[in-house]
């Protein structure tokens, strides 16, 4: 079996001139396209179904395309290759608990639906009205979308450097600015119906790079999936424990914890990201919202195995040694692949391809941040400024100007994040933002559709309580102190064992939520017969009616 | 000038108690069919989940050991849940649609008729209509 060629040379040096050239001009034609049909989608009038949800209008397999896009992140696209690469059967199990986050969100999709009207606010507030838990909402959302931007756009940087060769601090940061600009300009112009567009333009690349890397894969084995499997294991360099648990976290008690937080986390985290709950909220039903799902689930899993195929073939192909070189955990490994499969990118074939799947990495990152920088203006603009502070008196025309003006907040506060984090490790704060999700989010949404007995001190406790909770073990993890790839490597204040907190902060939160709804029921004497306005809650959450 | 605020307390807006009442039976059997596939869904996904990552987690070497070629009890495990998984997204999407989807319209058609009667569009409470015709537009 022939093995990639690759380009000599020091740091970025697998990418010829031309093919920079090439990479260059592709990305920007992705943007001023995209931007253009995102100008042309944007809503015609300041309403805010329009603005937030487009106005119900999206199909099923509109919304499962958006869906598809919202979840595939640079972290899935490069992190995920890697780990399969790096660590196999590990990276294994990860790409299949990717797949299986979809299936949480395919059986809350049609209750979120029916329950909710644009934000993870409209949907605590259902049964809990008031300042309280909106406020709450939003600020499970922010401590969600902040650190999932500051981490998509830093790679943004890291990419540059690598993919163009300018790797100077100030080429890098002037290319997250650029991408963080255009971040900004999609949801703050085109509202839901431009950011689907996006997200559609982008599910159609990124699916058709990384489909051909694998078929291409795949083709280099004579299609025998375990000649694949058996050259894999031998270019890692640990045939014997390539294909078994433990490269990732250690076979250790700790370790194998760990490593069962890291998938709880990712399977209940990546479900209930707020930026996928917006956008289930674009389809006009809790039957579409079912059925977006399903198509989306399909669409992933198929995606994973594409995905898990390209991580084998990076470490058949180009070898643990090579990947490892250019970074440790194997995050350049899709490309490092896509450069050498062709004949490396000095010859068209392989320049075209290296092109599209670099193109693919970039397109990848800006349709995820569009959609997240809505669903935290949504949950500023909906949830704080027309509720919690004017009490639902907020015109429709002020309400998205609150929206455009708090989308260009958060994404300036992103960029900034991200430029000041140039130099550090913050590929943790992807594992953050899903903890958080996890542990806020999650349970409130649950215990919100599916408990008759769970109240606002109960909400209270379990957002705020879960967020603490995963914030503050994340902090004093290895993650951010106390090991070479940690943020601050040079320090060492952890004494949290695990790389993750969701194997404490879910269970936490989920008990929270019950402890506080059980305190603030003895305290009001409550005869035991469920929350007021449950019954008529349930109905809204089963059939939808009362909603919009 | 039309504001955003929207009776997001379902109290505040309907189904009135006896509409609640009245469509009692029936949104009991929707609400135990809905339950019923969930939770078929969570307990066959949730179970081989569950035994996969006990064994990732065992220490007793079970991945080690080799069925088919490279292929481990693990990645065996994996891709059955894989399969579990669409097979069955697909019958829960299917069970729903059948027999949950009919009766949720039915419900929310029997809530929007005693709204029309209840004349809350003579107070002003629902959202006006859009005249553009874009709030049903498939684009």
């Amino acid at each position: 079996m022939s093995e990639v060629t690759l380009l000599e040379g020091p740091g970025a040096g697998f990418l010829a001139s031309g093919a920079q050239t090439a990479v260059l001009v592709s990305f920007l034609a992705f943007a001023g396209l995209s931007l253009l049909l995102c100008v042309l989608a944007a809503p015609e009038r300041d309403e805010v179904a329009d603005f937030y949800a487009a106005h119900r209008s999206l199909t099923p397999f509109q919304a499962a395309i958006a869906l598809v896009g919202g979840y595939i992140s640079a972290a899935t696209l490069l992190s995920t290759t890697g780990l399969v690469a790096v660590v196999g059967y590990d990276g294994l199990v990860l790409v299949l608990s990717t797949s299986l986050a979809l299936g949480v969100l395919l059986i809350l999709a049609g209750p979120l639906r029916n329950a909710g009207r644009f934000t993870i606010g409209d949907i605590l507030a259902l049964r809990m009205p008031g300042a309280a838990p909106r406020i709450a909402a939003a600020v499970a959302t922010l401590a969600v979308s902040l650190p999932f931007l500051v981490v998509q756009l830093s790679g943004v940087g890291s990419a540059t450097a690598l993919l163009i060769g300018l790797e100077n601090p100030g080429a890098q940061k002037a290319c997250i600015v650029f991408v963080g600009t255009l971040m900004i300009c999609y949801p703050v112009l085109g509202g839901m119906r431009g950011t689907s567009v996006v997200q559609i333009l982008k599910v159609v690349i990124v699916f058709g790079a990384v489909a051909t890397v694998a078929v291409l894969v795949l083709h280099r084995f004579h299609w025998n999936v375990n000649a694949l499997l058996a050259a894999a294991a031998r270019g890692s360099g640990r045939p014997d424990v390539y294909l078994h648990s433990g490269l990732q976290l250690g076979q250790d008690p700790a370790g194998r914890l760990d490593f069962f937080g890291t998938q709880l986390t990712v399977v209940l985290g990546l479900a209930v990201m707020p930026h996928m709950i917006t956008q289930i909220n674009s389809v006009a039903d809790g039957a579409a919202a079912r059925r977006a799902s399903r198509y989306a689930l399909t669409a992933i899993s198929v995606f994973c195995l594409l995905v898990a195929i390209a991580g084998l073939g990076a470490a058949a192909l180009v070898g643990d040694r090579t990947i490892t070189a250019v970074d440790p955990k194997g995050q350049m490994s899709l490309l490092l692949l896509a450069g050498g499969l062709e004949g490396g990118t000095t010859n068209a074939a392989g320049g075209a391809l290296f092109t599209a799947v670099a193109c693919a990495v970039f397109v990848a990152v800006l349709g995820v941040v569009a959609g997240v920088v809505l669903s935290a203006a949504a949950a500023l603009a909906h949830d704080v400024h027309a509720h919690a502070l004017r009490r639902g008196r907020l015109t429709e025309v002020r309400e998205i100007r609150s929206a455009r003006w708090s989308g260009t907040g958060v994404g300036i506060l992103s960029i900034v994040l991200a430029t000041l984090s140039q130099g550090y490790n913050v590929n943790f704060l992807s594992s953050l933002a899903l903890a958080v999700a996890a542990s806020s989010v999650l349970p409130a949404v649950i215990y919100t559709l599916f408990w008759q007995r769970y109240n606002r001190t109960g909400l209270l406790w379990t957002v705020y309580g879960g967020l603490a909770t995963s914030i503050g073990l994340n902090v004093f993890s290895p993650a951010v102190s106390g090991t070479p790839f940690a943020l601050f490597p040079h320090n060492d204040f952890h004494w949290y064992p695990m790389q993750t907190p969701g194997v404490v902060s879910i269970p936490t939160a989920f008990l929270l939520g019950w402890v506080g709804s059980v305190v603030a029921r003895g305290r009001r004497a409550d005869d035991g017969q469920g929350e007021p306005g449950y019954a008529e809650a349930e109905f809204r959450i089963l059939t939808g009616a009362g909603g919009d | 000038m039309s504001f955003s605020h929207h009776p997001v307390n379902p109290s505040a807006a309907f189904p009135s108690e006896e509409h609640l009442t009245a469509d009692g039976p029936e949104l009991g059997r929707l609400r135990r069919l809905a339950a019923r596939s969930r939770r078929r869904f969570v307990i066959a996904n949730g179970a081989v989940f569950a035994l996969a990552l006990l064994i990732d987690c065992s220490s007793d070497g079970l991945p080690a050991w080799q069925i088919a070629g490279t292929l481990t009890p693990g990645m065996g495990l994996g891709l059955l849940q894989a399969v579990l998984l669409l097979v069955t997204a697909w019958r829960y999407d299917r069970f729903s649609t059948r027999r949950c989807d009919t009766r949720a319209k039915f419900l929310r058609a029997r809530a929007d008729t005693a709204r029309g009667q209840g004349g809350l569009h003579a107070r002003g409470r629902s959202r006006p209509v859009d005249p553009t015709g874009r709030a049903g537009m498939t684009w």
